[in-house]
């Protein structure tokens, strides 16, 4: 050996030794062949060797691409676009190389104003009674204007849910606020300057648009929400507002149409300074003016308040009450619960009675483990319970014709038990009005469990019936992945992914509430394939995601944690399919540096994310997906 | 005993001589030998998801991470802190700790990562209290500083360096983002109360304090 061949081998085993000191002495798999032979693998249709890996075909139906754009992208920058995995092809563009490529569609322009014509400013019952200073001419409302991604995981015909109930990474696209300079353009409040709005926007996409007019507009001129599609290219959304009206009533006889007005009032404090408005029953999204109540000379108690809500948000049979919900939201500083009422039997009360509660009561406890003393710090989450009623309790109440339950009533209340050094004990307290409640217990720690409690009642005369609470322990979970040619899958990424919502075998997708949510975990796969967990009891996806570069798709399995261990059945993972694709925009230049994700989404149920990808300087992403399930 | 124990004294030293001498060699390589550059992972900023700056109003899901690493075999740290508070004055509080499960080492497979960007994930928690405004911050470092004591300073990296990206979630509560640092009122949606309704807002009609 010559000196200078010592001198390298030396430098060489410095190097190693420098990178072994970082080593997880884990070695995931590789998907590589002949090395490891595709006739191993335990699955039909039977995979081939194909450019150096085992890979196999397969039929997907509602796979769903959402491509993000970079920032510093030219077309569409930092825009998320969903795209249907069937619908993606070349267009005009002629693909370069052996792997697939795809053109995305161009956009939807979208500009427009929102407007209110002079009948619109007349007073109640005609208009909303708000002069905008120029007499006679249409006036543009300076407004702000969002548009949220709606999406039919059904397809064609069936129900349309917001995206992000789904789980899918679409955000809210919040229009350009932009100052009109063309003569014809309508003028804005008092002659003032005519504002409009601007929005990017994905073709052939629905959206739900909110039209918001500026305070102090908003108090007067309500949201306008209805749901649109564009066309790819430039083109304008000018909308005006006209009130949605209501049937009104005098026993079975028609009276008319008109802005619905309601009387509202509370004994014997009265509503000064409260807020009501109308929402959409589903969304919870406000769909009114907000009305501010009271006056100088009546604070609506023994002199009931009349107050005129005009909504715009295009109920299916044309009524402005169809589907909406009147709120009366209390100060915050009352501690008192707000009431929401709807249509009952049929009809919407015109008379809407806040009634008399009796005093919040302060509630003192505690939080510990189970089985023992040791004190748990926590946070804790009081909500009103669904389903239990508060009609033993509000009695001698006079006739409002709803029943007083928690149907009608919400609060949610929050607080912290933090460890009192003079008595040990991890203490809380609270003021809470009255009423049955769930409370949830969110440990500070790593070791307890989130813990809901269905019942926590606060009775009017002697306070909480049990005010310490107790937590169990984080549940282990273990489990085992191999690949299907045996081998074990060292090395990938565990991850237990809390259920964005829940669903029945065909209901749909009912958001979680985030308070009362298992929290998420992750782990990574030891040499022998197996993990162990410690969760909280709830509904999980299981992803396991193989390190990057093996060429081994992400497997995902739903996990229910309930009160006692869990063992994960044997998980395996498949020879995939290569779903890599060159993207190009619509003008053919590669999409560079756009994160690019897969979903599954199912007629019910949140969407799954089973791959993920980032294009090249090529607009190229290699993606090895899971064969779809028989 | 005394000439035994010179002896042993004498050898030992020779041994340390020798490891001197051996170490001291491998220290002064030939010129023509090439220098080990190590280098810091970078985030990829134009590509990360939800892009870096507002969120709102609705929290994603997921957060996407692409981090670059010139040497595509090269191990790093990430972690993630949640409204980040480095407390001055320890007296009154302990500085903020990374979100759990906390500092996480990645290690690439060797001569297997595509472009040398790794895409890292987390999860953002579901319970952040919807009435105010949130930092989130996503480190990335060669490795993270350790203390003296052998404790991680998991917002401190090594001499080779690191990167990080911040997000700002408005949830549109009564502390919103526009009252720190951003103007939240282009992502209203309707949603209640509006962020930028205040005592003003008038009332919709002249009340007339009768039916």
């Amino acid at each position: 050996m010559s000196a200078r061949a010592g001198w390298v081998l030396l430098a060489l085993m410095g190097c190693v030794s420098v990178t072994a000191t970082r080593d997880s002495g884990v070695s995931p798999p590789l998907n590589v062949c002949p090395t490891h032979p595709c006739t191993a693998y335990l699955q039909t249709p039977a995979p081939i060797c194909n450019g150096g890996a085992c890979l196999v075909s397969s039929l997907y139906s509602n796979l769903l691409l959402v491509v993000s754009l970079a920032e510093d992208s030219d077309f569409a920058p930092g825009q998320s676009l969903a795209i249907p995995y069937g619908s993606l092809n070349p267009g005009s563009v002629t693909c370069a190389g052996t792997t697939p490529c795809a053109q995305l569609s161009g956009y939807a322009v979208v500009e427009g104003q929102y407007t209110a014509q002079p009948q619109v400013q007349q007073p109640y019952p005609n208009g909303v009674g708000w002069n905008l200073g120029n007499p006679g001419q249409t006036t543009a409302l300076p407004i702000h204007v969002t548009y949220r991604p709606l999406w039919q995981p059904g397809g064609a015909g069936t129900a349309t849910l917001d995206a992000t109930r789904l789980g899918l990474p679409l955000d809210v696209i919040p229009a350009f606020v932009v100052v009109e300079t063309s003569p014809s353009s309508p003028i804005g409040p008092v002659k003032g300057p005519s504002i409009g709005f601007q929005a990017n926007l994905q073709a052939n996409m629905s959206y739900e648009a909110t039209f918001q007019p500026d305070p102090p507009f908003d108090a007067a001129f309500p949201p306008e929400v209805e749901n649109v599609t564009f066309v790819t290219g430039r083109q304008t959304a000018e909308d005006a507002l006209v009130p949605d009206l209501t049937m009104v009533l005098s026993g079975s006889k028609i009276l008319g149409q008109q802005i619905p007005s309601f009387s509202v009032y509370r004994l014997p404090d009265g509503l000064a300074g409260w807020q009501t408005y109308l929402r959409d029953a589903t969304t919870r999204r406000r769909v009114s003016s907000i009305g501010t109540l009271g006056t100088r000379t009546n604070n609506c108690a023994s002199t009931k308040c009349t107050i005129v809500l005009p909504t715009n948000y295009h109920p299916a049979d044309g009524d402005a009450l169809t589907g909406a919900e009147i709120v009366i939201v209390p100060p915050a500083s009352l501690s008192l619960p707000t009431y929401v009422a709807g249509f009952l039997a049929g009809e919407f009360l015109y008379a809407q009675h806040y009634p008399v509660l009796p005093a919040p009561f302060t509630v003192t406890g505690s939080v510990a483990a189970v089985g023992g003393t040791t004190p748990v710090e926590a946070d804790l989450y009081f909500e009103v319970a669904q389903g239990n009623t508060m009609e033993g309790i509000y009695t001698n109440e006079p006739l409002v014709g709803l029943a007083l339950n928690a149907t009608n009533f919400e609060y949610t209340a929050k607080t912290t038990a933090l460890i009192d050094p003079s008595t040990g004990k991890a203490s809380y307290s609270i003021t809470l009005p009255p009423g049955a409640y769930s409370v949830t217990v969110r440990p500070l720690d790593a070791v307890h469990q989130v813990t809901t409690l269905p019942v926590f009642d606060v009775d009017p005369a002697a306070g909480a019936m049990s005010p310490d609470l107790q937590v169990d322990v984080l549940r282990p979970v273990q489990g085992s992945v191999h690949i299907l040619d045996e081998r074990p899958m060292a090395g990938a990424l565990v991850e237990a992914i809390p259920a964005p919502c829940t669903s029945g075998a065909t209901g749909p997708c009912v958001p979680m509430d985030p308070l009362t949510m298992p929290r998420d975990a992750q782990t990574t796969t030891a040499a022998n394939g197996s993990f162990d967990l410690a969760l909280d009891p709830g509904s999980y996806l299981l992803r396991i995601q193989p390190q990057d570069g093996t060429l081994f798709p992400w497997v995902t399995k739903p996990l229910l944690v309930g009160p006692t261990a869990v063992t994960v059945p044997p998980i395996t993972i498949p020879a995939p399919v290569h779903a890599g694709v060159q993207l190009y925009d619509p003008y053919g230049n590669a999409v560079v540096g756009a994160v690019v994700r897969v979903y599954q989404v199912p007629a019910s149920g949140p969407a799954i994310e089973v791959g993920r990808a980032l294009t090249d300087a090529t607009g190229t992403y290699d993606l090895y997906l899971a064969p779809s399930s028989p | 005993m005394a000439r035994l124990f010179a002896l042993g004294l004498a050898t030992a030293t020779c041994v340390a001589i020798a490891m001197l001498v051996a170490t001291a060699c491998i220290t002064a390589p030939p010129p023509e030998l090439p220098q080990e550059v190590t280098h810091r992972p970078t985030i990829k900023h134009e590509s990360v998801q939800p892009p870096a700056g507002l969120v709102a109003p609705d929290l994603p899901n997921e957060f996407v991470v692409p981090v670059v690493l010139e040497d595509p075999n090269e191990a790093f740290q990430w972690d993630v802190f949640i409204d980040y508070n480095d407390c001055a004055d320890p007296s009154s509080c302990t500085p903020t700790p990374p979100l759990a499960p906390g500092v996480q080492t990645v290690t690439p497979t060797p001569g297997t990562l595509d472009g040398g960007v790794e895409l890292v994930s987390f999860i953002a928690p579901s319970d952040l209290d919807p009435s105010r405004c949130h930092t989130i911050d996503f480190l990335v470092a060669h490795s993270f500083e350790t203390t003296r004591q052998g404790g991680l300073l998991p917002r401190t990296w090594d001499a080779v360096g690191g990167d990080i990206v911040t997000w700002i979630w408005d949830p549109g509560g009564t502390v919103p983002c526009s009252l720190v640092v951003y103007d939240a009122g282009n992502v209203q949606d309707g949603a209640f109360p509006p962020v930028d309704a205040g005592a003003e807002a008038l009332p919709a009609v002249p009340e007339s304090g009768t039916d």
